[in-house]
């Protein structure tokens, strides 16, 4: 028998299904679905692992979920461990725990309280970080705000306005680094280069920076800065080359 | 061939533009990813765009911006076309197709009443090579049928489409770009028409 209604699937305990159409989907325990899925929520408390493309509204992750295929969400929430291993394309991500993306991800807004690990280009119009990420290709961003907790690494960052500030967990640390200020490669932004209209910097690594306004920070080694309208450099910082252009 | 290339730098000084702006148009994907082209410099890598095509673009995105969105833009230069119909009425009076050619046209598809983007394009293009009186009526019908049977094998890929006649007898051809196609000595070719740009202009005409 067909119904036009969609069925919810739960998976509780240990079990597998086949990917299709639901409204809602809940796996608690651990759950494998063979198959692209489509369906309005996703959650998954637990381990799950989808074979094939996910769609959904909203989709969270509260254990740990590999998808094989692509992912397409309004909302999209880790708060355990997550792999794509194709495309995301969401409009709201927040990665509370772990993800790594194996291609790229285009969001209207990420936040990251965790690690972010993508493997190609990451786009967003919001892009804030609280912890580490490494972005393999182009961070292509409307507004970058990093508070640095851990490693974060970029081939390239491409941005209207970018602000990186040091995290202030390591009181005892940042005295020491404000008396001895030395590059700290464990908690710091290391990138090629920089590009965009506004930028503040601290604690970051690049070969070139170039912007309109540009002030480099505490804490930072570059070895170009480009700037049209202002520049402005703390004392804890290296700069080998400024330009105006 | 070695095509003319512009750094990123010469490009945002050109065109006055800010970096924050054009990273906004990649992303809104105003600007085709394949037109960041990296070449190593003395100061690692650096990003170049082909020029002519980059321009026209940019100065396609700043002339249209006031009261467009930018994801209405990005509708507009992608080669896909546009979910439109119009009335033979809407299409004349709006000087996009003449009278003669949809005349021309409805000899051969009696009966249709409205037009989609497709049949536009086919239409405008014969439009334009009848008035300029590169080709004759039959020779419009030559191009409709092939135009019809072949424009929807290329789904939506970049693509021209040659005239050319040989001992007074006209033929034509379509062919994916970037291509290369290379024809005897005794063939003149009478038109070389890029429906991606074709289509562009379109979009601009009829939005």
């Amino acid at each position: 028998m067909e119904t036009q209604t969609k069925k919810d699937l739960k998976i509780n305990g240990d079990g597998s299904a086949s990917g299709g159409v639901y409204e809602g989907i809940k796996i608690n325990g651990s759950g494998r679905i063979t198959g692209d899925v489509d369906c309005e929520y996703f959650k998954c408390n637990g381990d799950a692992k989808v074979i094939g493309s996910l769609t959904a509204q909203s989709a969270k992750i509260n254990g740990s979920a590999s998808i094989t295929g692509s992912l397409k969400a309004d909302e999209f929430k880790v708060m355990g461990f997550t792999k794509v291993s194709e495309n995301v394309e969401s409009k709201d991500t927040k990665v509370s725990g772990q993800a790594e993306l194996e291609k790229n991800i285009s969001s209207d807004s990420i936040t990251v309280n965790g690690e972010l690990k993508i493997k190609n280009d990451c786009n967003a119009e919001v892009f804030t970080v609280n912890g580490a990420f490494t972005i393999g290709g182009m961070l292509n961003a409307g507004e970058v705000e990093i508070k640095l907790y851990g490693p974060c690494r970029a081939k390239e960052i491409g941005c209207e306005k970018i602000e990186v500030r040091k995290g202030n967990a390591f009181k005892i640390h940042n005295i020491i680094t404000s008396i001895f200020p030395s590059f700290d490669s464990k908690t710091s932004l290391i990138t090629d280069s920089i590009e965009g209209d506004e930028i503040y910097l601290e604690n970051t690594r690049a070969k070139i920076v170039r912007g309109n306004n540009v002030e480099i920070g505490p804490g930072c080694d570059i070895e170009l800065v480009e700037y049209k309208t202002t520049y402005k450099k703390s004392d804890g910082a290296a700069v080998k080359e400024e330009k105006k252009v | 061939m070695e095509q003319n290339l512009i750094s990123k730098k010469e490009l945002l000084d050109l065109m006055g533009i800010s970096y924050g702006q054009l990273y906004r148009w990649k992303r809104k994907n105003l600007i085709p990813e394949d037109w960041f082209i990296k070449k190593s410099s003395f100061t690692g890598q650096e990003t170049f765009f082909p020029k002519e095509k980059m321009l026209n673009r940019i100065s396609k995105i700043m002339n249209m911006k006031e009261g467009l969105s930018l994801e209405d833009i990005a509708g507009m230069v992608s080669p896909n076309p546009v979910n439109v119909s119009f009335t033979k009425e809407e299409l004349m009076n709006r000087g996009i197709i003449s009278e003669f050619t949809l005349n021309f046209y409805l000899e051969h598809h009696k009966g249709i009443e409205t037009f989609n983007f497709d049949n536009i394009l086919v239409l405008n293009i014969i439009d334009r090579l009848l008035k300029s009186g590169d080709i004759n009526k039959d020779e419009g019908v030559l191009i409709l049928n092939t135009m019809e049977e072949i424009y929807p094998k290329f789904e939506g890929k970049p693509c021209e489409l040659f005239v050319m006649r040989k001992l007074g007898i006209t033929s034509c051809c379509m062919n994916v770009i970037p291509g290369q196609i290379y024809f005897d000595e005794g063939v003149k070719i009478i038109a070389r028409i890029n429906i991606a740009v074709t289509i562009e202009e379109l979009k601009l005409n009829i939005a």
